[in-house]
Parts: C-alpha cells; sequence; structure tokens
C-alpha cells in the first residue's frame, strides 16, 4: 500500500535501465527514504570504494508518504558514499520531484557507473532514457532546468548540477526548482563525476489509498490541529531567518569562524531585515507551511537566504550586509554549491588570513573578496582550488585544526555549540559529519529547559533525537513539521491498515542509525572521529548569553562514552554485535 | 461560485489539486484535478498558473445535448447525455475542462463546498460569489 | 510602569500592535501574567528572553524591561 513496488535501476556506463522489485522486508524494516536508501547502498556497496568513481553508487528514494495529501510529505531522499568525509551520506531535497517520480511509478532509483560523455536521464513514466547533455553541460542550475523546461515539457521535474559539480568541487550540492539543494557532503560532485547533468521525470500516475475519502478527511483534521499550529507556523510568518534573533539571544550564532557567540550587527541580518526585501513565499509539494522566502535584493533573487547562510556566510565570516549575503546565496545556487560548507571554508580562511598563517587576501567583513569566492571554488581557479578542499583538508596543508570548524570533514552548521553541550555530542555522532539535521538539542537546550552547559541526560537526548529524524526522514516528512512520534505512528497507521506504534517507528530509527554507523564502521570510522575542533574544548566566548562558556573536552568524553554505552556500542563506538543482531542488521 | 487565487498567499504546495483529484477520481495524482495551481520559478521571478473555474458558462452554452448545465450555482455534468464532441474542452477559457476514456473532467465545485477551498492552508484559494 | 514587548513570528498575531511596542502595566507583574493579559496560549510560548537574558515564567517585571516571546522551533 502505497508503494509503487518498483525500484529503477540505472546502469549509466551502458546507458540500459530496468525495473526491478522493491525488497519488500527492507521496505518494512526501513520504510522509505533515509533508511531505505541506506540499506540498499549498503547492501549494494564494497568497503573503501572511490567516491568520485564509477563503483560509487546514487540513490534517490521516496517515501512511504511521497504523493500523497500528507501535508509536509514532499521531499526526496538522496543517499550516496560522501566524496568529501567518506561516511554514508543523505541528503534531503523539497521541490517537487519525489512526488513526481512517484507518479511516474517508481519508488526509487539507484543510478550506477559513470556515463562515456555528459549525460541526463529522462524518465516519463515507463520510457527511460540517456540523453545527451552537451547542450546543458556548462550550465548553471537554474538555467538547466530552464532549459529541460523548453525541451520536454513546461512541468517537466528536474533534479540538476551546476559547474561545481561538474568540476568535482566536494561542497557541490544537488539543485530542483532553482533554490531547492540536497545540500551536503558533495553529493553534487557524485552525480558529476557519473557525468551526469540531471535526472528529469514526468509522472501520469495515481497513487491509491486505502478509504481514501476517510484518510482525506483525517488528514485534513491533522493538517488543522497539529500542522497548521503556532508551533509551526513561524516557518510561514519568517521562515528559518527568525533563528537569527533566536540565537542572538541565547549566544550561539556563530561569528568569525566560531570566535564568538554573537554578532553586534544581527539585526542586518534578522528576518525583519529580510522581511523589506521578500517578496514572495513558496514551499513544496504537499507542504502546508511555505517556508521559502523569495527576495529580491540588488541585482540578485533568490528563495532565502536560509538562516544558515544568513549565519556560517554572514555573522560567520562577519559580513552584515544583506545584499552581498543574497548575493553570495545567488551565486552559490546558480553554481551549485552548500553555502554551510563554503561559507565555513570562506570564514576559517579569513582567518587563517588574519593570523598570518596563510594569506588568501580574505578578511572578516571584506564584501568584495567574499563574493568572488564560489566562482573561484566553482571554477577550480586561483584560491579557489585551496578553498575547495574544504575546512578539514585546507588545515591539514596550511595548519589551524585547532579552529577548522568541521567534524570528519563536514563542516559546522550554525549552531555554537559551547552554548548547547548536547549540539556538540550530537555534531560528533553525526553520521554524515558535523549535521544539525540528525538530531537538533539546541531546541531543548538553548530555547528550552534544558540546562545547555552540562552533559547530564543529553546522551539519550541526543540518542532520541536522532531515532525521531531517522524515521522522520525514512517516512518522509520535513524536519518543519514538528509532529509526535506518536503521530507519525498514526500517520502510518492510516495508510497501511495496521496499527504501527510509535516504538515501532522508534525501533526503526535506531535500525537506520545503526546500520549507518556500520557503513561507517565499514569504512574505518572510530571513536577518534567523534570529536570536535580544540576551539570548542579550549577557548571561550567572550559575549553574550555564553560569555565564559566552553565546552571542557573531559565532559565532552564523558557524553561520548554515555551515549555509547547507551547504545551498545563498545569504547571504540563500534556496534556491538548483540545490538546489530537485536537490530536484524545483521 | 467561481474559483480565485490570492496569489500573495499561494505558497504552491498543490494540497488542492490533491484534494480535488482524491475527491473526485479517488486518487492522488494532480493530473487528475478539475483544477491547476502552480506556483513556479522562472527566469523573471516567481509565477503563478491557474486553471480555475470561473462559472463563466461557455461550456454550458456550447453542449449541444445539454449535458453540462448550471444548477444551484454550479456546474453539473451528466455524462449519459455525452457525446464526447470535445467542444467544451476546446472552448473552456480556463482549460479546466479535460477529457476522459468517456466523456470529460469539469469543475462542479464539488456541489457547493470545494474540496480544494477547504484544504487551502492559507486561503488563498477562495470562492468568491458570482452575479 | 512601562515595558518593551515583541512578539515574534506567529505570536504576533495576538496583539494588535507589530514589532517592538511600548506598554504600561502594574508593578511586579510576572512573565506569565503579562503572557495571560496579552492573550499568548501558554503552549504558543517556546521562550521568554527579558533584556536579552532568557527568563522562567516567574521572573518579576522592572521598569523599562525589553521583553521578547518567541515561538517554538523545530529543525533548523
Amino acid at each position: 500500500m502505497c508503494y509503487t513496488g518498483k525500484l529503477l535501476r540505472v546502469n549509466l556506463t551502458t546507458g540500459q535501465s530496468q525495473v526491478e522489485e522493491l525488497n519488500k522486508q527492507w521496505a518494512v524494516d526501513y520504510i522509505g527514504g533515509k533508511g531505505l536508501g541506506i540499506k540498499y547502498l549498503y547492501e549494494e556497496l564494497s568497503p573503501g570504494i572511490e567516491p568520485l568513481s564509477a563503483e560509487n553508487k546514487l540513490i534517490l528514494m521516496t517515501g512511504l508518504f511521497t504523493g500523497t495529501i500528507i501535508p509536509l510529505s514532499g521531499k526526496l531522499a538522496i543517499i550516496t558514499k560522501s566524496p568529501a568525509t567518506g561516511t554514508i551520506l543523505d541528503c534531503s531535497i523539497g521541490g517537487h520531484f519525489a512526488a513526481e517520480l512517484k507518479y511516474a511509478g517508481y519508488d526509487g532509483v539507484i543510478l550506477e557507473g559513470k556515463a562515456t560523455k555528459p549525460s541526463y536521464l529522462y524518465i516519463e513514466d515507463q520510457n527511460v532514457e540517456l540523453r545527451d547533455a552537451s547542450e546543458l553541460w556548462g550550465q548553471g542550475a537554474q538555467d538547466t532546468e530552464l532549459i529541460l523546461r523548453d525541451k520536454i515539457h513546461e512541468d517537466v521535474k528536474a533534479l540538476v548540477i551546476g559547474p561545481a559539480a561538474e568540476n568535482l568541487v566536494t561542497m557541490s550540492c544537488i539543485t530542483s526548482e532553482f533554490y531547492r539543494q540536497a545540500g551536503r557532503g558533495g553529493v553534487g560532485a557524485v552525480m558529476g563525476s557519473k557525468n551526469l547533468k540531471a535526472v528529469a521525470v514526468k509522472g501520469s500516475g495515481s497513487i491509491s489509498v486505502p478509504n481514501i475519502k476517510q484518510f482525506v478527511d483525517t488528514l485534513q483534521e491533522v493538517m488543522r490541529t497539529d500542522t497548521l499550529t503556532d508551533t509551526n507556523l513561524w516557518v510561514n510568518t519568517d521562515g528559518t531567518p527568525l533563528l537569527v534573533d533566536l540565537n542572538q539571544d541565547t549566544g550561539i550564532l556563530p561569528t568569525r569562524n566560531f570566535q564568538e557567540g554573537t554578532f553586534d550587527d544581527y539585526q542586518k541580518i534578522n528576518s525583519d531585515a529580510l522581511k523589506t526585501v521578500r517578496t514572495g513565499k513558496k514551499g513544496c509539494f504537499s507542504c502546508a507551511l511555505g517556508c521559502g522566502n523569495y527576495s529580491r535584493s540588488g541585482r540578485s533573487t533568490v528563495e532565502g537566504p536560509e538562516y544558515e547562510t544568513l549565519a556560517i556566510g554572514g555573522s560567520n565570516c562577519g559580513i552584515s550586509d544583506l545584499e552581498a549575503i543574497i548575493e553570495f546565496n545567488d551565486l552559490c545556487d546558480n553554481l551549485g554549491m552548500d553555502t554551510i560548507s563554503v561559507g565555513n571554508v570562506i570564514a576559517f580562511a579569513m582567518e587563517l588570513t588574519e593570523k598570518g598563517i596563510k594569506d588568501f587576501g580574505l578578511k572578516f567583513g571584506d564584501v568584495d573578496a567574499y563574493l568572488k569566492v564560489p566562482g573561484l571554488i566553482a571554477a577550480q581557479d586561483g584560491i579557489g582550488v585551496d578553498l575547495g578542499l574544504g575546512v578539514k583538508k585546507l588545515s591539514e596543508k596550511y595548519g589551524g585544526s585547532d579552529f577548522a570548524m568541521q567534524v570528519k570533514g563536514l563542516e559546522f552548521p550554525g549552531y555554537e555549540p559551547r552554548g548547547s553541550w548536547g549540539m556538540g555530542l550530537a555534531y560528533a555522532t553525526s553520521d554524515r559529519g558535523a549535521c544539525h539535521m540528525r538530531a537538533w538539542p539546541v531546541a531543548d537546550e538553548a530555547y528550552g529547559d534544558l540546562d545547555p552547559f552540562t552533559v547530564e541526560g543529553k546522551a539519550q537526548l541526543v540518542i532520541d533525537l536522532q531515532h525521531y529524524n531517522a524515521a522522520k526522514f525514512s517516512l518522509i516528512l520535513c524536519d518543519f513539521w514538528a509532529l509526535s512520534m506518536e503521530t507519525m505512528g498514526t500517520l502510518v497507521s492510516n495508510l497501511q491498515e495496521r496499527t504501527v506504534s510509535e516504538q515501532e517507528l522508534t525501533l526503526v530509527g535506531e535500525r537506520v542509525v545503526n546500520l549507518a554507523r556500520q557503513f561507517n564502521v565499514r569504512e574505518g570510522y572510530s571513536k577518534d572521529n567523534d570529536t570536535l575542533p580544540e576551539r570548542i574544548f579550549k577557548e571561550t566566548l567572550k559575549t553574550g548569553a555564553t560569555k565564559g562558556q566552553f565546552l571542557p573536552r573531559e565532559e565532552f568524553e564523558k557524553m561520548l562514552a554515555e551515549y555509547y554505552s547507551l547504545r551498545g556500542w563498545d569504547h571504540n563506538g563500534k556496534p556491538a554485535e548483540a545490538k546489530l543482531q537485536e537490530l536484524g542488521i545483521i | 461560485m467561481a474559483l480565485k487565487l490570492i496569489e500573495e498567499l499561494c505558497i504552491g504546495c498543490r494540497l488542492c489539486q490533491l484534494a480535488c483529484s482524491a475527491a473526485k477520481e479517488e486518487v492522488f495524482n494532480p493530473e487528475l484535478a478539475r483544477l491547476k495551481v502552480i506556483s513556479t520559478y522562472t527566469k523573471t521571478g516567481l509565477n503563478y498558473t491557474t486553471s480555475l473555474c470561473s462559472m463563466c458558462l461557455i461550456c454550458v452554452g456550447i453542449c449541444p445535448t445539454e449535458a453540462i448545465t448550471h444548477q444551484d450555482g454550479h456546474l453539473v455534468y451528466d455524462q449519459d447525455k455525452c457525446t464526447n464532441c470535445g467542444s467544451c474542452i476546446t472552448e473552456c477559457p480556463e482549460k479546466v475542462i479535460t477529457s476522459r476514456e468517456q466523456g470529460i473532467a469539469l469543475c462542479d465545485f464539488c456541489g457547493g463546498s470545494p474540496a480544494c477551498v477547504e484544504w487551502c492552508p492559507h486561503h488563498a484559494l477562495i470562492n468568491q460569489e458570482v452575479n | 510602569m512601562r515595558i518593551t514587548i515583541r512578539l515574534y513570528g506567529p505570536l504576533e498575531k495576538y496583539s494588535s500592535q507589530t514589532g517592538l511596542y511600548q506598554k504600561e502595566i502594574m508593578s511586579n507583574l510576572s512573565l506569565e501574567q503579562l503572557r495571560d493579559q496579552l492573550g499568548v496560549p501558554y503552549s504558543s510560548v517556546g521562550f521568554i528572553v527579558v533584556n536579552r537574558i532568557k527568563r522562567e515564567l516567574d521572573y518579576r517585571l522592572e521598569e523599562n524591561d525589553e521583553v521578547k516571546f518567541f515561538p517554538f522551533i523545530a529543525g533548523g
């Protein structure tokens, strides 16, 4: 029920594709999206393969909820091995592609091999063609989508890459609907390494659901009472820029390469400032909230900037010029790069320059030099060659690893862990490197009732949040609907005509997290990599609500040890056999 | 009655189309909906494309067999009278009316309480009184 | 006594004023009482900041306090 039951497997090397049956047992155990994609990748990839080689696979996976009227169910999971970190990588992209793929008749697509020349894949129901992309190669992400709409159909949906991914930049992303990205970990570069410029889809099929009229009535009630509530409506009224104000006042706004937790000019880049240039709101397929802020300033228009861009690409670089940040966002979007990683590497390079370690000609607050960087990285030109390495490799080349704000090779998102110690654990233990999308303890610590400056209870908190997000991103639902695990169980029960409890969903979450961990262990990851930069363990913040705070290494180690113990992992962070058996992973 | 979109409130979620296809066709498929509301980015910015029944009644006038009639402020379609001539599809200025294997599909305002309007999360889609 | 108030995001609709605005209140009013006076549902408030410091509901307001009501936020 609600699966098409079909996967499309495409051999890009030969150009041939075949339809295969979705593994029913895996669909029960992992549901879809993140979980099911990781399961397929874990089973099909040998450890140690080069992420940018033809041996890597790129999996597009929809969820159980995709294509139905369940609000906020329009996202797509993209799973691969990360070129930035070498870990498992799952990204989540919005827009309208996922539903279209399901209407075309597929739960997912597995892309294998490497096309012999620049190509794009076009899927129209059962017709699948690998087509020549020579006129698309080199085009920006947005122009690529426009050309595809022109060539194929105005309503075609596409995943595209920009020039950065073509040049195998490991901070390049996959784009859809101009401004939505599968952002992190170099997922775009994997697509570029396969000579695949785009995947376009048109689907004419339908999705059936048992007792659809009753289902729709139930969902309308759910939408009114659970989605369109004050708990979630910040998404519509403001979107993520609201977090600038929250984080300034709680002292966790990354400033000048995480040297500070507050930014004096924050009001120039907060939600109020953004509203003066906002011209429209936009949401993804089936979204009832609509987080997208369409903004126009100077010569740029973007859907955004999101909080991460305002923080990591703004305060973190000492930049308070909103028009410049919008232009930075627009450049990164069209070139196809993750603003979080680009913003971080610029901030790191700014600090290296200012400290006299390596002169990149960048300074905190210098707008002109900052705006040149995205183009240089995308083209792999000038300082773009070094900066394109990312913060970890750049620090290995020149020094400054103490303030290289990354974990496992993925750069920090916009939350200062010294102001939310659980967040530090979340960054250190996330499956893809420093990430806020696996667990977000900030809500409970900085904004909530938990003491941010203790490790007490934080291991269990992070575990619970990781299970919740893993289950949510397997269903698939968007992060922004703060529904309970119980409600998620109710939605699944409605669709599947059997009762799925919150315990069952939590178990799915735990299974997914452990499988992701097992993938990483198989690649050689261990406790040594579950750590944070020295800055977090040694340097104190000096202003605002986090004045005087840092996260002592001994406290972090205590938290990490408790995390491993509660998870049933050994002291090296390896899941014990008993745990893997319990979860049915081995 | 007539459907109208207040663009500033529309987030392009397509819940209206999903609600319609569920109500009328008993499946989820926006292509089968009797309305179209698309918000998309183009070279010139955010663009809204709609096909909404405005109750212009051209289809009523053009139908040779009175398969489409106007009752209680909305359209009513009687497939038994339909000869598949396709005139209503051709003449509908909004491009709401589409063909089916047998006959056509049009917007009948769900008999008075349109599902699309009920579902729109931000009241961008409204049902206006028409004289 | 006079205080300044800001209701953020979806909380803004509970006031006829937008942005930062001034309000006369009784002295010694608690944040909880202020919230109720403003008609903001308790379940809608994420946290409250007074003069840039996060405060509990039993905090007693003082002259010229700047009070910000933040909504719940999920995700990031």
